[in-house]
């Protein structure tokens, strides 16, 4: 907690001379460094206490733009979620433009039996089951793949805490935690050897997400912005993921409703496969 | 915007532009990216290509360099990125390299830039004005193009450099002092764009430990996290946000959008779920936010297909259509009208032509279901819905998919299917009444069909048919007639999912959709003559299904027991066992993405052949798959590009269908190109179809 303080007040100091002295505000704020106040998995759990939702709606719009075409896939997308526990979860989401891809959606289950996922194609009125393997594969061409879609997985990650930085634009305390698979059949499952999360002190929020792939190169990075708060929980309205130089996807939102009521056939096979959710 | 604007209208559309510079070698590579804020912009005179920059860039001599509003850029130069030049917002210069001299020049055509070298000796960076013929440097300085003037500022106790390109060759640049220098800044105060200037001296500040933690950031991260004398924030380490900027985000969502690293207080708008109701009530709608999208009177595609066949067809046997080239055009419509919270009407259907001799049915008889042949207008599904929280009841006509299989299902024989082409099949829709209740993650199912709608089959003058006779015939279809189990299809399923397994039992009874061959033979005038009717035969069937996954592999599975009536059709048990399975590790080192693997064997026991007289055929030419391994291998080269490998190995009649294709989408079009190869035994399907080979282009537009 010292240290906590020190580098605070250090940090308050700094953030003075900033404002009075130096043009190119934040260019040349030196770092703050200290060790972290609290090991990476307490951060994570609290993380997961302070910020998670019983239940989210999502209406989403989906940017996916080729980096060396400049070609931009506009989609829509809309989202539901329903979680009682960490191994009792349930999500559905599903394209509703362009009209290419529009009704294709996705159904998870998250059970303490294991994890099934059902693939709905319109084209081939059938729901099929995909293996979870594929979790690594990236979902509807978009730079997320379905894992990242599942969120953090507390149980199947070690997380160590490494330091404790200023945030981008010097406002805040950040943590530096990194995310490692707790085996490497889980790190094979996800398609990543660790991930790099810059964690909002204060709020517990994950900012920015740099991903590895299994060799231990960079891979791509997740930034989290526009955050609004909504009955005491934060959320971001834009999210951007860079696969740098390939493709990059932008997922805003454009309404969310949390710890609303979703009807259970939300969360059922028959609400894809009777296509209720086709307009 | 307004910059990006001026430059990409001066370069114009050219197929080089926007090409990734990084990927390009430049002879003087003098500079990488370290951070980016907002929007920084390259363009390179060596080969007219323009990139938004990103950390880790490569910089390179014959550069311009362009930042936006509410941007910065940091740039490392030399090897060991021992100097660094920060460009403001809204700045533009322009890169030269000096080669034999080791210098950088820079000429500044706008903004604000600043520039610091932390090694002994002289500095490596020189800065002119928009038209000054000298160059001049400094361990630190500051920059300014303002109202067309430049300004330059010193920002350490080190002396001034001035450098002169025709001096190349010179071994020390000239040094001069403050007093020989245009337009010294030293009481200039800008009040736009800011300019404040740092009040100490990077080449002052004392270099920085590496901390255990900063280490392993900077191996992690690169040596920017190290950096203190320039943007060593911890942009440094989790990159900028250079693909944020509001101008950015604009024009990826077409509107004004911004990005907001901080935390707002703001209410999202309220309720977008569905309420929770009880006691079976009226399903209520997904309704989101927002929702003011317009919705169209129908979902129009237009397929084309051009086919070419390497052989004339068989000319020994009956006046078969002898066209080695055959067109389809095919506009497809559908449209869902949700006329309540549980009430919604569905419908899908194509009008199509092509040049297929004996194909399709008169106009006038467009809507007989029942017909063998095709109609030029489809009326695919037209079905209306009601649902509850505990079932739906659906009547109209609906395409029906329930089986297990991903290419062959024995359950999905119920599913009424066009075959007209085999290697094209349309799922034509059945005329249906049912009703699926649901009881937690199980849903029985009962389905009755009205009114049969049997599989089409290739048309008997059709290359495609495999009813090759000399007799001179005619083919009339027989319905069973009444109201009665042997008359009417009804069709039961229990489906649900446990122990980590989708589960599927079923049920049919009623005429088989697949018909057999009847031989009537009247004598007329002391001659013969044949009609052959197909005769819809009563069968019963119970079939069981699963689908479930190991790891990466999910795997499906169909068992299905037939009895036939009187002996008039086969009694058989089909089987299909199938998986699929996603490669997307080791196709990387090919340059695919993924490959896709689905396969799947079909086998067939025989129990009892028909047996009943006059009885000429069973329905033995529509089960293709009694010993077979069929599947595709789809070789993803991105989202666009595809290539697919599909195979149908007939063990039993020796024989084997392949098609190779190539597939590309592009925005809302979609090309097929594939090539279809048959060969087996003379009696086998794919034997009948050796002079079918054939390549064949498909076009599909989604309006």
């Amino acid at each position: 907690m010292k240290n906590s303080s020190t580098s605070n007040r250090i940090k308050s100091i700094r953030s003075s001379l900033v404002l009075t002295s130096f043009f190119f505000a934040g260019a040349f704020i030196s770092p703050v460094y200290s060790k972290c106040d609290k090991s990476g998995s307490d951060i994570m759990n609290q993380q997961n206490k302070k910020q998670s939702a019983a239940t989210e709606q999502e209406e989403q719009e989906i940017v996916i733009l080729d980096i060396a075409t400049k070609k931009k896939e506009t989609r829509g997308m809309k989202r539901f979620m329903r979680k009682k526990s960490d191994d009792d979860k349930k999500s559905v989401m599903y394209f509703d433009s362009p009209k290419t891809i529009k009704g294709s959606g996705l159904l998870s289950w998250k059970t303490p039996e294991g994890d099934n996922q059902w693939l709905y194609i319109p084209e081939l009125k059938k729901l099929q089951r995909i293996a979870s393997g594929s979790r690594k594969n990236y979902f509807m061409g978009t730079d997320f793949t379905y894992a990242d879609l599942e969120g953090e997985d507390l149980k199947k990650n070690q997380y160590t805490c490494s330091q404790e930085v200023s945030c981008q634009k010097g406002k805040s305390t950040c943590y530096v935690i990194e995310a490692k698979p707790i085996s490497d059949k889980e790190a094979r499952n996800i398609g990543y050897s660790k991930r790099m999360l810059l964690v909002d002190k204060k709020d517990l929020i994950t900012l920015k997400i740099v991903f590895f792939d299994l060799k231990g190169q960079k891979l791509k990075t997740a930034e989290y912005a526009n955050w609004v708060e909504d009955k005491g929980l934060w959320r971001p309205n834009l999210a951007i993921m860079d696969r740098h130089g390939v493709q990059k996807t932008y997922i805003k939102v454009n309404a969310r409703t949390l710890n609303g009521s979703i009807d259970d056939m939300v969360l059922t096979k028959r609400f894809l496969e009777k296509e209720m959710h086709i307009k | 915007m307004a910059l990006s604007g001026i430059i990409f209208y001066s370069l114009g559309p050219s197929p080089l532009f926007a090409q990734d510079f990084r990927t390009r070698s430049y002879k003087y590579p003098i500079g990488i990216v370290k951070s980016v804020e907002g929007t920084a912009i390259a363009l390179s005179n060596f080969d007219r290509t323009l990139q938004y920059l990103h950390r880790g860039d490569q910089i390179s001599n014959k550069l311009r360099l362009a930042t936006r509003s509410d941007s910065k850029i940091v740039i490392s130069l030399g090897k060991s990125g021992e100097s660094f030049i920060t460009l403001g917002p809204n700045t533009r210069i322009s890169i030269l390299y000096q080669s034999n001299s080791a210098k950088t020049l820079i000429r500044m055509i706008q903004g604000t830039l600043r520039y610091t070298h932390n090694v002994p000796g002289a500095p490596d960076v020189f800065i002119a004005g928009k038209s000054s013929a000298h160059y001049y440097s400094s361990h630190a300085f500051d920059a300014v193009i303002h109202s067309d003037k430049f300004y330059f500022r010193k920002n350490s106790n080190s002396r001034v450099y001035k450098y002169t390109p025709r001096n190349v060759g010179e071994k020390d640049p000239l040094e001069i002092g403050s007093r020989d220098l245009e337009l010294l800044t030293e009481n200039f105060k800008l009040n736009k764009p800011t300019y404040r200037v740092r009040k100490k001296s990077t080449s002052q500040e004392p270099k920085k430990e590496k901390t255990p933690e900063l280490a392993e950031a900077a191996s992690i991260f690169g040596e920017s996290v190290l950096d203190t004398s320039s943007s060593s924030n911890i942009d440094d380490i989790f990159g900028s946000s250079e693909s944020s900027s509001d101008e950015q985000l604009g024009d990826i969502f077409g509107e004004e959008t911004s990005y907001q690293t901080r935390k707002e207080k703001k209410k999202v708008k309220g309720n977008i779920g569905l309420q929770l109701e009880k006691e079976n009530p009226p399903l209520p709608r997904v309704e989101m936010a927002n929702e003011d999208e317009e919705i169209g009177p129908f979902d129009i595609s237009l397929y084309l297909k051009s086919t070419f066949y390497s052989a004339l067809p068989r000319q020994d046997v009956g006046s078969i259509d002898s066209s080695s080239f055959h067109q389809d055009v095919r506009v497809t419509l559908g449209n869902k009208l949700n006329l309540s919270s549980s009430e919604s009407l569905t419908f899908s259907g194509w009008l199509e032509g092509s040049n297929r001799k004996n194909v399709y049915n008169d106009v006038g008889n467009t809507l007989d279901f029942q017909s063998s042949k095709r109609n030029y207008f489809n009326l695919n599904e037209l079905y209306y819905t009601q649902s509850t929280s505990d079932y739906d009841i659906q009547f109209g006509k609906k395409v029906v998919k329930v089986g297990k299989g991903i290419i062959y299902s024995p359950t999905d024989s119920i599913s009424a299917t066009d075959v007209t082409v085999p290697t094209s099949p349309l799922f034509i829709g059945n005329v249906i009444l049912s009703l699926d209740y649901y009881l937690k993650n199980w849903t029985l199912s009962t389905i009755f069909f009205p009114v049969i709608v049997p599989n089409k089959s290739p048309a008997q003058n059709s290359r495609w048919t495999t009813l090759y006779t000399d007799i001179d015939y005619q083919l009339e279809q027989e319905f069973p007639s009444g109201f009665s189990l042997k008359s009417k299809q009804i069709f039961v399923k229990l489906e649900g999912t446990h122990w980590g397994t989708d589960w599927m039992f079923s049920f049919f009874n009623g005429p088989n959709s697949n018909p057999v061959i009847r031989n009537d033979i009247e004598v007329v005038n002391n001659e013969p003559q044949f009609t052959l009717v197909q005769e819809y035969i009563p069968i019963t069937f119970l079939s069981m299904g699963f689908s479930t996954t190991f790891k990466g592999l999910e795997v499906h599975g169909e068992i299905l027991n037939q009895n036939a009536q009187d002996g008039k059709d086969d009694s058989f048990t089909a089987f299909m066992l199938g998986g699929r399975y996603t490669l997307d590790r080791v196709p990387k080192n090919f340059g695919l993405n993924s490959i896709d693997i689905i396969i799947e064997h079909g086998r067939e026991n025989l129990r009892s052949s028909q047996t009943r007289p006059f009885y000429a055929l069973s329905s033995i030419g529509s089960r293709l798959y009694q010993n077979s391994w069929l599947g595709t291998i789809i070789f993803n080269v991105n989202d666009e590009l595809s290539f697919n490998y599909d195979f149908h190995f007939d063990n039993k009649n020796d024989g084997e269908a392949i098609i190779y294709g190539i597939n590309y989408t592009y925005g809302s079009s979609q090309w097929r190109a594939k090539m279809e190869t048959f060969e087996g035994s003379d009696d086998s399907n794919f034997g009948l179809w050796r002079d079918n080979d054939n390549i064949s282009l498909e076009y599909n537009y989604t309006f």
